[in-house]
């Protein structure tokens, strides 16, 4: 057999193993770009303290998950102008919120609660990450994320910071379905409100400037404040003073009914007062005598001392009885409104019934219009004039309250991004390293190429060896021979192919006469001279059995061969072993020509051209 | 699309030519041994004409497209210079989004101020990408980063490249500057967004008010400004409270003292009646609203008398300030709110009774007065002195606080282009043409191999 050689192994497949690594290798790569994704990652921090607890500033659960909710997500698709290409819940799906615990906290609330000792701690640091396609792009995995979060910051802050929007009462306001006092009183409600809102947030950001407007709640309240002063009193002092109405009948209707209102609401206000005030008598009448009321020192919680008692139970602790005081003040408070209340709609009603003394008769009392529309002339003009004062004032309210959205929403993305901070801004990174994996993919084939080249090398030496080697000389088999003239069927064969065939002839008469071994021994002889006698000659040795050897050579000649073999024939006869055997054998040489180019025509044609040889005895 | 096509050809057909030569060596070794192997490379011509002819040609070819298709591809680098930048946001406060550099504003503003023309938003969008400079480890604490310089990338399609790609670059960089400081930069429009009324037509009170609304609009943005800057001394040698404490001044003085006294003392109005009734009006409503504050006022007092001895008493805990310093305090009861809450609705009916007691006073002032022209035009003199005395005052506000934007932003946003430089192309071209020269050499001394 073969001795095992690495090199000759590779040398033989180098090619087909070059060939397929490198395709394989562009198989992987491909594969890999394919099937990768791009996953864009950002770490938020809540800023507010009440996070690591939780819970929002307004003391509700904070709910990371909100991140990905359908509420921010459609938003995302909105602004992105991706409505029926992407469809929410599959943006919701990319998502992902890895929570970063903080190690010291996290051992300290476990030691705390080995201790038995409530502790409350939840991660406020979050990784944020959006997965994109390798066909969408690292760029859409960004900006995907950077537009959740941008809305998301806005949203929170909406929701748990700013909580109170300034709500445009007028919007779309049908004027026809009001009467002037009605109307106007409407706005000096929403201005009031609005006005509400804006000095609550000049309390918690007085120097706060909308970029995008350009102006502070503070200018805003001013603002409000002057067309309330100035135009919307003016417009309620020429509605009183000319009784400008749509219907005076309705009019003073709704306000009768509304006293009406009020004195039912009343009633039922002085019945609540009543059983409020009887609760209070009862209940201090109870605490009394169960000793409750003698409070000491002595009842003071050690707790109070604890500082973080007031960070961990916020809230209303107000007791019983001063809710029992404050609801006994608060139904005062809203019947004595009601009785203001009622004052002012007689007001109106005497404002609107009252003769201004133009009439004779004072016919206006019993009419259905009012008397400056009975008897002033400008009625109808005062009436467009304060038409047109309206819808200019609501124009003009309509804008403010335009330019208040837009720095109110400005306000709630400046909220977001102060009470949530960015660690570290949006990194996109492919979910697998395609370079990498390709040239470790690459090694791992070439070595595994190599290690298939060697084994099927080795097994194909030990096939050799076993069925297509004679054992005694190490030649090619009979078998071998036969399965290359198969194979050489129906090929033809290269120029300068030469066969030769030498047969010992009387191998038989050597086995009688002397043994088997000295016959085998003649064959390894023959074995031996061929193979010195060949040497670095394209040849290829076949043992056909019964002492006939086939030598198959490449890139050679008739000639070139006979004279190898007659060297063959020297040799032999100079041999040192069994000189006293006469040795017969017969040579047969055919080189391929035209009418020989196939193997078998080859092969008949050195047997046709055997001639008898025989060495010498000394 | 064909230039970068064509651009690659050469450097197949390089790249065929140097592995066809190494595997002919290669293969044609096998029949020399290895001193004839050593004998032919020593016998290697390194400067053959024909090597050199070709060299040339292909390297002529290849520097012609490369310098065509290098054009088409093109980057800036957005750095963002303000304070604010480090902490991801943008200078107004608001969370940084990257992906606004090249979004459709922007670059609609870019085709408008280019004037370029046959390309759509679309179109040219899809020819930008925008990167992080550097970008940070999420999964690593100590290799987080907040990105402020941002790469912008522009490589020319079909429907883009009759278009410069410097320009085009220059344009997008310019115009996502103009977009940002007007969007998130400081605002310094203050009131000239406003039409200004006709002061002819307002009623002299309302002048005053109107007066008072917009110098407190500037002193808002002068105390909003010191609030930021306080020390900031402008070009003139003023500060942002310096200019507060004029406009304070001024506002006391011109508006509040002179504007409004000489308008009461000679109780000038345009409409004497309506403005009389208007202000009755108010009075009315302030009235009931006084009503309302007044019973508040009187509920709460009745509700501290309700308490009952028992229940409000109070004991001394130890409890801590702001500051954290421990003090004995006493126990908070239902009456202390009460307490305070008749405090503020008290100070509420003082307050509507000052209201009420000023129209009054205007309202006797212009019912007692007789017709003053001389009053009305020197009324009318001073209001339009007060008027320019504020355009002034806005003026300088605004350049005061430009000055300031200027000193804190650094300019806000940086912009470098890195276009096709010439020294970038040479290199390329070098490498072409080594590599060409490789694979020629090769097929060279290829060919003196025997076949057999």
């Amino acid at each position: 057999m073969n001795n095992f050689q690495v090199f000759r192994y590779l040398k033989k497949l180098l090619p087909i193993i070059v060939v397929l690594c490198v395709v394989a290798t562009y198989a992987i790569n491909f594969k890999l770009k394919s099937s990768n994704t791009y996953v864009a990652s950002e770490v938020i921090h809540y800023n507010d303290p009440a996070a690591e607890q939780g819970v929002t500033p307004i003391g509700s659960k904070l709910d990371v998950n909100e991140i990905k909710s359908s509420a921010v997500m459609s938003k995302v698709v909105e602004r992105m102008g991706l409505t029926g290409v992407y469809s929410v819940d599959s943006l919701i799906s990319r998502v992902s919120i890895t929570p970063l615990p903080d190690a010291d906290k996290v051992a300290q609330k476990e030691a705390k609660l080995e201790e038995g000792e409530e502790y409350i701690y939840e991660p406020s640091t979050y990784i944020v990450s959006f997965t994109a396609t390798n066909y969408e792009g690292s760029v859409f995995a960004r900006t995907i994320l950077d537009e959740t979060l941008d809305v998301y910051f806005a949203e929170y802050s909406q929701k748990y910071v700013n909580v109170a929007p300034a709500n445009n009462v007028i919007d779309n306001i049908e004027s026809e379905n009001y009467d002037y006092i009605e109307l106007v009183e409407l706005i000096d409600t929403g201005v009031d409100q609005t006005l509400s809102t804006l000095y609550q947030r000049m309390e918690q950001n007085p120097y706060y400037r909308a970029t995008g407007t350009g102006v502070s709640f503070s200018d805003l309240a001013d603002d409000f404040n002057y067309l309330r002063s100035v135009r919307l009193s003016s417009l309620f002092s020429k509605i009183y003073k000319y009784q400008i109405t749509k219907n005076k009948t309705v009019l003073v209707s709704d306000y009768t009914t509304r006293i009406d209102n009020n004195s039912i609401q009343n009633t039922k206000e002085e019945s609540i007062i009543k059983d409020t005030v009887g609760v209070i008598n009862a209940y201090v009448e109870k605490m009394r005598e169960s000793g409750n009321t003698n409070i000491t020192y002595e009842y003071i919680l050690d707790t109070v001392h604890d500082k973080n008692l007031l960070e961990v139970a916020p809230g209303d602790q107000t007791v019983t009885y001063d809710e029992l005081i404050y609801s006994w003040r608060d139904h005062n408070e809203s019947k004595e409104h009601l009785i203001i209340d009622t004052a002012y709609s007689h007001y109106i009603i005497d404002t609107f019934s009252a003769c201004t003394g133009k009439c004779h008769n004072k016919e206006c009392l019993s009419s259905s219009k009012t008397c400056t529309e009975i008897y002033n002339a400008n009625y109808d003009k005062i009436k467009t004039e304060i038409d047109n004062e309206i819808k200019s004032l609501i124009t003009d309210l309509s804008t403010l309250y335009n330019t208040t959205m837009k720095t109110n929403d400005e306000y709630n993305q400046y909220l977001g991004a102060s009470y949530i901070s960015v660690l570290s801004s949006a990194s996109v990174k492919p979910s697998v390293n395609v370079g990498l994996y390709t040239i470790i993919a690459f090694f791992f084939l070439l070595i595994l190429c190599c290690g298939g080249a060697i084994v099927l090398g080795r097994v194909n030496d030990i096939i050799n060896y076993i069925f297509y080697t004679d054992h005694l000389t190490e030649f090619n088999n009979r078998a071998y021979f036969d399965k290359y003239l198969k194979s050489m069927e129906k090929k033809l064969l290269d120029d300068g192919t030469v066969y030769a065939m030498v047969d010992i002839s009387n191998l038989i008469h050597i086995n009688t006469e002397y043994n088997r071994q000295v016959g085998d021994d003649i064959i390894k002889i023959f074995t031996s001279f061929l193979k010195e006698a060949f040497g670095k000659t394209k040849a290829d040795f076949i043992y056909n059995g019964n002492g006939s050897f086939v030598i198959l050579i490449k890139d050679s000649d008739y000639i070139t061969v006979e004279d190898i073999l007659r060297i063959f024939s020297l040799r032999l006869n100079e041999r040192e072993e069994y000189k006293n055997i006469r040795l017969e054998y017969k040579i047969g040489i055919a080189e391929n020509f035209r009418e020989n180019q196939t193997a078998r025509m080859l092969l008949s044609e050195a047997i046709k051209n055997k001639k008898e040889f025989v060495s010498q005895i000394i | 699309m064909i230039i970068s096509l064509l651009q690659k050809i050469p450097v197949l057909i390089v790249g065929i030519l140097l592995i066809v030569g190494a595997l002919t060596i290669y293969f044609r070794s096998k029949n020399v041994t290895k001193a004839e192997f050593v004998k032919i490379l020593k016998a290697t011509k390194f400067l053959q004409v024909g090597i050199l002819i070709f060299l040339v040609l292909f390297t002529g070819v290849f520097g012609v497209l490369n310098h065509i298709e290098s054009k088409h591809f093109v980057s800036a680098v957005v750095s963002l210079n303000y304070s604010e930048a480090s902490l991801a946001q943008n200078s107004n406060g608001t969370r940084y989004n990257m992906s606004e550099i090249i979004c459709d504003e922007v670059i609609e503003k870019a085709i408008e101020k280019g004037a370029l023309e046959d390309v759509t938003v679309k179109e040219l969008k899809e020819c930008l990408s925008v990167y992080p400079y550097v970008q940070g480890d999420v999964n690593d604490k100590a290799n987080y980063h907040i990105s402020t310089e941002f790469v912008v990338e522009y490589y020319a399609s079909k429907h883009t490249e009759h278009l410069n790609s410097e320009n085009v670059i220059a344009l997008i960089a310019s115009a996502y500057k103009d977009y940002y400081i007007e969007k998130y930069t400081d605002n310094f429009s203050l009131t000239e967004q406003e039409e200004k009324p006709d002061f002819t037509k307002m009623e002299y009170m309302d002048i005053v008010t109107y007066f008072n609304k917009e110098t407190t609009s500037v002193l808002n943005y002068l105390y909003g400004m010191a609030e930021k800057g306080s020390s900031f001394v402008t070009e003139n040698d003023t500060t942002f409270n310096s200019i507060a404490g004029k406009v304070f001044q001024f506002k006391e003085t011109q508006i509040e003292q002179n504007l409004k006294s000489l308008i009461l003392q000679h109780g000038i109005a345009k409409d004497k009646s309506s403005y009389i009734d208007r202000l009755a009006y108010q009075n009315k409503n302030t009235d009931f609203d006084k009503q309302k504050n007044y019973v508040s006022f009187n509920l709460c007092n009745d509700a501290i008398d309700m308490y009952s001895e028992e229940m409000t008493r109070v004991v001394l805990v130890p409890t801590w300030d702001g500051s954290g310093k421990y003090y004995m305090g006493r126990t908070k009861v239902g009456v202390d709110e009460l307490s305070v809450l008749a405090t503020g609705f008290s100070d509420s009916v003082a307050s509507n009774n000052k209201e009420i007691m000023d129209n009054e006073l205007i309202i006797n002032k212009i019912k007692s007065a007789n017709t003053n022209a001389s009053a009305n035009a020197q009324a009318d003199a001073l209001i339009e002195l007060i008027d320019k005395s504020i355009d002034n005052f806005t003026t300088e506000a605004i350049k005061a606080g430009r000055e300031y934007s200027n000193y804190t932003m650094n300019q806000c946003i940086a912009v470098s282009i890195t276009g096709a430089s010439l020294f970038r192309e040479l290199k390329a071209v070098a490498a072409f043409a080594l590599l060409t020269y490789a694979a020629l050499l090769l097929i060279s001394i290829s060919k003196k191999f025997p076949k057999f």
